[in-house]
């Protein structure tokens, strides 16, 4: 027979059980309609899942979760973005089709074929291997020549079937998709576009005998332009492709002639990464210059593009704005091949029913590259904060050892920059830091302490700093 | 200056005019397909042929050029004939060896040049090839004349006829030094055919490429741009017009339109064309009454590849060697020699040296006027001034906007001697400084 002592820890143990349970099931809410949600289908093919705060005859106040991040995020919706609403849906039927994919891919179950197509193991070497090629976050830093050099000897060794580039960078805030401020929008100034063309040819001609398809995740900013140096390019249904205006800046003077000058010779610059992908010209034009009107008129499956108002179909006669693109409309206008929401989708549109994906090295060199940029321009920022306290301490008795370290802390910060391109960068842009600042503040440092040593010897002893560290900051 | 130049230019048109009319050594064939031919006489030839409606192939030496036929001395029927072709009926041409053409040189490189003058010739010179020099960066400092006559010398060693290829990648730089470029290639056009392929030509770069004998692009090339700026402002019309006619004399010079050459100067003019849709043939116009519009009264003429080799302004887009060699009409991509990129890296890296130092000196120059004794003031800032003539002398073109001349430099050096002199005077007589 059970004493009754157990038969109280029995009850206990179920009691808390169910307590830790109950969260688990998502539907431990506060309110009434903590099991239900509101999902707003978006005219540019999004699904987003949240609360409706408040409408009105225009717009409406919408409360994003992110199931997965377990963020939210209120935004305001025109009505005209969005296709239909539903509302007070179940939670879990709602969240099914997205975890449905999630289970499939991780998975230990044979797959199942979806609409006949699967990823098998990438050991099937008898089945067409696709390259996955993450080009995510800032042009210019992130997304440097550099790092694809280094991935070209992996893609050869490798040898896919298809290169697949997944581009995601935005320069243009979205709380939804990133905490990114202003020191991470992409970078566009001539200079910078001198590395993009390096970046396309290394694709686009060392590696042109291999079959390469552009996937867009999201693009706003001058990235927009780099995808369309490919002439396959598919988006995912949330996607952008646009926000490339704010590259004005970078031909904004006053004189009419330079005016002019800069601006054509800078527009050719980018509409040379649409030639590549064989994409009109006027497209760039209308996607940079607000003054364009676009329209577009259709010949069979061909779009043909024109600066004024006189096609089947006005594209933009805003003279304000300028013509970004969602998924669904670059589809509609054949600007992208396809939108697909996953890499199974997008293997399909390919043709190929069946693939694998090859596991290269790319994914890894770009994240230790990614993250060891980052790290390095975090520290750089640490020890030049150093160097200016260090340098403030140096006086009296301690001057000699803290002048020492403040040089060290300045030497710390040029084997950073010549370690990355993307440091210099960083530090010239937040901090104004260039590296022939840098190395003359190391040079006069150096003086000043062999000067003091000299000093020292000859019995003199002490004596105070000398000036230097002059000419940083712009 | 510029009229000397100018002068200098019109001599050689002249001159290259009078040259052909005498049957000098340069022949260059426009075919129907528009595409170019350019060789010597005594150069042999592989030619394709119709004749009475049939194609014939036909080997030899080609010994006489006029305007509208050629004629070459060949194996005909079994004997040594000269036979006339008239340039309309040629269907294509390209150069050949002598062994080919089934006759045997003493020279195999070429018969009538003083053996003296030409390379002894290995097997590898006679694959055809080209010679390639790199032109980056900015015209006046990373880009001079120097190279460009460097790279026409060495190709001279190969004898005449050489494909010479400015790999062209620029934003443009210094009117004075674009003036001295073309003067170079002018000269090594007589001997050899000078290519552009451009990745980049804005402004002074632009300029460069049009007067080679052929222009190839990239397909993400632009080329364009070319209006004179001082600082931030344009150089008022007057003061331009002489560098738009120098364009216009140089666009015309290589067989581009005067259109072109004015659109790509100032926005107001304008610049449209027809293009025969069975011929192929353009035909520009000073106005917006063609069919394609290049250039309205709001823009600057820049191109890009589909629409410079839409107008004929390029012969063609290629993205790398092998792609340029089809273009050239060459069996492969073949450089003879490395000569050009050796030439155009040491002077690259020469600038990129120069770019780092000179600041650096200046700035320790700043630094030790007000700092240290007297005597290490004095020793450090002859120290720095003797280095920054180094640069004068090793860079004059980096250096000619950012310092002063030689001279001053020399000066202050001998007021700093005069003044390490009396102090070591004074510390010797016990006084003081």
């Amino acid at each position: 027979m059970k004493s009754p002592r157990a038969a109280w820890l029995r009850i206990a143990f179920a009691a808390v059980v169910v307590a830790l349970l109950a969260p688990s099931t998502g539907l431990a809410r506060d309110d009434d309609d903590v099991s239900t949600e509101d999902i707003l289908h978006m005219v540019d093919g999004r699904e987003l899942h949240g609360r409706i705060l408040s409408e009105s005859k225009t717009q409406i106040v919408f409360e994003i979760i992110d199931l997965k991040l377990h963020m939210k995020s209120r935004r305001t919706f025109r009505l005209d973005e969005i296709a239909h609403i539903e509302r007070g849906v179940e939670v879990e039927t709602a969240a099914k089709p997205k975890e449905s994919i999630r289970t499939r891919e991780s998975s230990d179950e044979p797959e199942q074929p979806r609409y006949g197509r699967a990823r098998p193991s990438s050991d099937a070497q008898n089945l067409p291997g696709l390259y996955l090629v993450p080009m995510k976050g800032q042009m210019g830093t992130d997304i440097h020549p550099d790092v694809y050099r280094e991935m070209v000897d992996d893609i050869r060794r490798l040898n896919p079937d298809y290169l697949v580039l997944e581009l995601q960078c935005q320069d243009t805030e979205d709380r939804l998709y990133t905490r990114w401020g202003e020191e991470e929008r992409g970078f566009d100034s001539s200079t910078f576009l001198d590395s993009y063309r390096e970046l396309v040819n290394l694709f686009r001609d060392e590696l042109r005998d291999i079959p390469q398809v552009m996937w867009v995740h999201d693009s706003q900013g001058i990235s927009s332009v780099i995808a369309m140096a490919w002439d396959e390019l598919y988006m995912k249904p949330a996607a952008r492709l646009g926000g490339i205006a704010d590259v004005r800046k970078n031909f904004n003077v006053s004189d009419e002639e330079v005016y002019a000058k800069f601006r054509e010779a800078y527009m050719a610059w980018l509409k040379g990464f649409a030639e590549y992908g064989g994409y009109s010209l006027e497209l760039i034009d209308a996607m940079v210059l607000p003054e364009f009107t676009l329209s577009a008129s259709f010949k069979g499956r061909e779009v043909v593009w024109a600066l004024n108002d006189r096609g089947e179909f006005l594209v933009d006669d805003d003279d304000e704005n300028t013509v970004d693109f969602r998924a669904k409309d670059a589809e509609d206008l054949a600007i992208s091949d396809g939108t697909v929401e996953t890499l199974d989708d997008l293997a399909f549109l390919l043709g190929y029913r069946e693939y694998r994906v090859i596991e290269g090295e790319a994914e890894e060199i770009f994240d230790r590259y990614v993250k060891s940029w980052r790290r390095n321009s975090d520290n750089c920022k640490t020890w030049w904060a150093d160097y200016q306290q260090h340098r403030g301490w140096a006086s009296g008795d301690e001057t000699l050892k803290w002048l020492g370290r403040a040089k060290i802390d300045v030497e710390k910060i040029i084997r950073a920059i010549d370690r990355y391109e993307a440091v210099k960068i960083r530090l010239q842009t937040e901090l104004g830091l260039r590296r022939f600042d840098l190395v003359t503040i190391v040079e006069q440092l150096r003086e000043q302490i062999r000067s003091l040593r000299q000093q020292q010897r000859g019995g003199r002893g002490g004596g105070g700093v000398g000036r230097g560290g002059t000419g940083v900051g712009r | 200056m510029k009229n000397l130049i100018r002068n200098a230019l019109v001599c050689t048109i002249v001159g290259c005019i009078a040259a052909a009319a005498l049957g000098g050594e340069a022949v260059q064939i426009r075919l129907n397909d528009g595409s170019r031919w350019r060789g010597e006489i005594s150069d042999y030839v592989e030619l394709k042929i119709l004749q009475q409606g049939i194609e014939v192939v036909f080997q030899g030496r080609m010994v006489a050029a006029a305007a509208y036929h050629v004629t070459i001395e060949g194996d005909i029927a079994g004997e040594t004939r000269r036979k006339t072709v008239f340039k309309n009926d040629i269907l294509s041409i390209r150069t050949i060896q002598a062994q080919e053409a089934g006759v045997v040189e003493s020279d195999p490189a070429r018969p009538n040049r003083p053996a003296g003058a030409v390379k002894k010739a290995t097997p590898d010179d006679r694959t055809p090839g080209v010679f390639v020099l790199p032109l980056k960066g900015q015209v006046g400092t990373e880009i001079r004349y120097n190279e460009i006559e460097m790279i026409g010398e060495e190709a001279d060693k190969y004898g005449t006829g050489q494909i010479i290829i400015l790999l062209i990648d620029t934003n443009g730089g210094l009117v004075l030094e674009e003036e001295l470029i073309i003067e170079a290639i002018v000269d090594i056009k007589k001997r050899h055919r000078v290519v552009a392929w451009i990745q980049k030509a804005i402004s002074a770069g632009c300029a460069t490429a049009m007067v080679c004998d052929e222009i190839y692009m990239m397909t993400e090339g632009t080329a364009g741009s070319v209006t004179t700026i001082r600082g931030l402002q344009h150089v008022p019309e007057e003061e331009a017009q002489e560098g738009i006619d120098f364009l216009v004399e140089v666009a015309k010079m290589a067989g581009h339109s005067e259109h072109v050459a004015r659109c790509m100067k100032l926005k107001k003019f304008l610049c449209s064309y027809d293009k025969d849709p069975q011929t192929g043939e353009v035909t520009f116009y000073g106005d917006l009454s063609g069919e394609f519009i290049l250039s309205d009264e709001e823009h600057n003429l820049t191109f890009n590849s589909s629409e410079a080799l839409h107008c004929g302004f390029s012969d063609g887009t290629a993205d790398t060697g092998e792609d340029l060699a089809k273009l050239l009409d060459l069996p492969r991509w073949h450089e003879k020699s490395d000569y050009g990129r050796k030439i155009a890296d040491r002077w690259y890296r020469t600038v990129e040296r120069a770019n780092d130092e000179i600041p650096r000196l200046m700035a320790r120059m700043d630094y030790w006027k007000t700092s240290g004794s007297a005597q290490e003031r004095i020793g450090a800032l002859i120290s720095i001034y003797q280095d920054l003539i180094k640069w004068i002398d090793r860079a004059p073109n980096v250096t000619r906007f950012r310092l002063p001349e030689k001279e001053y430099f020399q000066r202050q050096i001998a007021e700093l001697r005069k003044q390490l002199a009396d102090l070591k005077k004074a510390q010797r007589g016990g006084g003081r400084y």
